[in-house]
């Protein structure tokens, strides 16, 4: 029974993140909020239907460029950019993404690159999404436990950012996924010892490459887990047959260039690595105050904030499982700022499963060890953006009382519960914890499901 | 398991891995053999499809910043307060004339153009859709009914 009950939770968190994800999934983000949605799709239509992959760059180093007006979407009449410089052959990122977008145009009837909608081409980013957080449940599971993956994977389906930022055609949202089972087959190589389980987890390291360089994080996080996790002293060639394998896969991207035209190919590699480096120097804190899904556009997550408090509560407790989500973070916290070009959000996207197993890991701990004090502020926070994003500040104030009054009543009385050690006071903290969270999650939901077109304009957060 | 079999599984990985590239590869070879002289054709890119009929539902928003000196106006008078003004770069067309630039703005705009309009190049009406047009400039075409004055003398 109670296992049939775990298994319908996990369901129905699956269910909830693919309704989440499909609702308005070509609305919002509205089309042209990022050109690289139609490029990515562009390389992989082309490459399937004409053998030859075009897509917009605009890097200096590319033989052929075209300036052409291709209106998908009518997105020229939206978005002011002038004539699309068209790359050929195309080689800013390694082309699975747009192979799995652009492909599934095609088949789904696509004749030329304007043919290609984004009402066709995010439909595959959707299942990625919610396949994610299936696989969010599934390492959270295998390091910590059932509440653990529970709590995660409720706040990766429904936080606001990466329920709408999953649904880009972006390089992140395909090494996401890849990333997370590199990670999960590492963690079950790392417990049972089975080397062909250690193979799989460098495939996969090597697949999530081929969405984007920025996969190499996967590797890098494989690696190190590896040589710090793995005590047996054949270690040093299980880390070597781990790189052998996954970069194996990776040098697919390099033979690809190869293929096509090998001066253009380094000419990229190498204009990729001078780029503008237009995150800056504040960086870090914009990492880890911002909730920009496009420029001026905010979106009310709390859950991020919690996932970075919770990383710095994990860096505390003595626990050597934590360093699996820990270093995966670091990993791509270093890609991020050694490859960081533009301060887009959607570079900020493998972050978030990290931090969701963060958040759940120290929210159970929270709830477990009665730490009532550490929970108000962790649900207060996401509880507290998730009304704020669904009841307008002026019909707030009807409950402005109850809110003023209620919850540094909470605070004090919490306060004592933990001080004295009140079992009574701890156990009712311990439901209303769970509460304010179940709300929070539910208040995200309704935010999702309402955000439309219409929302997408109205919306200020 | 001992570390001459790991290295022995990884070996035979790796072999079997490349043979296989390596076999797609040259299949990929001979089947795209013409691909070091691709051509970027219209066809791969546009769909010439028509979605409305009114010219003035909808315009390009190009930013003349960007094009600067490339830029060129193609603009559609439906009604005397109902017009929509296109700014586009030349540089996105082969032929610089009056008809090439006009199809330009209909095929992205998706939009038809009815036959009984008439355009003009700087004012001046077109009769030769093949005359050259220059940076800078302006098209106006006209719904039957409206005139330059109706457009240009309103205060």
């Amino acid at each position: 029974m109670i296992k049939t009950i775990k298994i319908v939770s996990v369901l129905i968190i699956v269910i909830l993140a693919f309704n989440l994800r499909y609702k308005n999934f070509y609305e919002v983000p509205i089309s042209g909020s990022s050109m690289d949605e139609y490029s990515y799709s562009w390389v992989g239509f082309s490459l399937i239907k004409n053998g030859y992959p075009v897509g917009l760059s605009g890097l200096p180093g590319y033989k052929n460029i075209a300036r052409r007006y291709v209106n998908s979407d009518l997105v020229l009449n939206k978005v002011a950019s002038g004539p699309l410089p068209l790359n050929y052959p195309w080689f800013d990122h390694p082309p699975a993404l747009g192979l799995l977008t652009g492909g599934f145009a095609y088949i789904k009837g696509a004749q030329n690159l304007e043919d290609i909608r984004l009402q066709v081409a995010r439909q595959p980013m959707v299942i990625l999404g919610t396949l994610s957080v299936l696989l969010v449940f599934i390492l959270a599971y295998v390091n910590f436990g059932y509440m653990v993956a529970i709590i995660s994977s409720a706040i990766y389906a429904v936080e606001p950012m990466t329920v709408i930022g999953s649904r880009m055609i972006q390089g992140e949202n395909g090494v996401i996924p890849f990333m997370l089972l590199s990670l999960i087959f590492i963690s079950i190589y790392l417990k049972s010892n089975n080397f062909h389980k250690l193979i799989w987890s460098g495939i996969f390291a090597g697949i999530s490459m081929l969405f984007k360089l920025s996969g190499v994080v996967s590797v890098i996080a494989c690696l190190v887990l590896i040589l710090l996790l793995d005590k047996k002293k054949s270690k040093l060639v299980d880390a070597f047959s781990l790189v052998a394998v996954s970069l194996s896969i990776a040098s697919l991207f390099g033979i690809y260039g190869l293929f096509y035209d090998w001066t253009t190919f380094k000419n990229i590699i190498f204009s990729n690595a001078s780029r503008f480096y237009g995150i800056g120097a504040d960086s870090i804190y914009r990492l880890l105050a911002r909730t920009s899904i496009v420029s001026n556009k905010n979106l009310p997550d709390g859950w991020i904030l919690v996932g970075w408090m919770s990383i710095f509560s994990l860096l505390g407790i003595k626990n050597k499982k934590k360093l699996l989500i820990i270093i995966p973070l670091l990993a791509y916290l270093i890609v991020y700022i050694f490859f960081g070009s533009y301060l887009y959000f959607w570079y900020t996207l493998p972050f978030l499963p990290l931090l969701a197993i963060a958040s759940g890991y120290v929210i159970q701990k929270i709830i477990i060890k009665k730490q009532l004090i550490k929970g108000v502020f962790l649900s207060i926070i996401p509880l507290g953006v998730g009304i704020s994003s669904i009841i307008s500040l002026s019909y707030f104030q009807v409950f402005a009382l109850y809110w003023r009054i209620i919850l540094p009543i909470l605070l004090v009385l919490f306060f004592i519960g933990e001080y004295f050690k009140n079992k009574k006071v701890t156990s009712i903290g311990q439901y209303i914890i769970y509460f304010c969270l179940l709300t929070a999650l539910i208040a995200n939901s309704i935010f999702v499901l309402k955000f439309g077109i219409n929302s997408w304009y109205s919306f200020s957060w | 398991m001992k570390n001459s079999d790991k290295l022995k599984i990884i070996c035979k990985y790796i072999g079997v891995f490349y043979l296989f590239t390596g076999i797609v590869y040259l299949f990929l070879n001979n089947r795209l053999k013409d691909r070091k002289s691709f051509v970027l054709q219209d066809q791969i890119l546009y769909n010439y499809k028509i979605s409305d009929n009114d010219p003035c539902t909808t315009s390009i928003l190009d930013d003349p910043q960007q094009s600067e000196t490339s830029y060129f106006k193609v603009n559609f008078h439906c009604g005397i307060n109902k017009s929509k003004y296109n700014t586009f770069s030349l540089d996105a067309i082969k032929n610089h004339t009056a008809r090439s630039s006009i199809d330009e703005v209909l095929r992205i705009n998706q939009i038809k153009l009815p036959n009984d309009w008439s355009c003009y190049y700087e004012r001046n009406l077109i009769t030769d859709y093949n005359q050259e047009i220059v940076y800078g400039r302006t098209i106006d075409c006209f719904a039957p009914g409206i005139s330059v004055a109706d457009i240009y003398s309103k205060p």
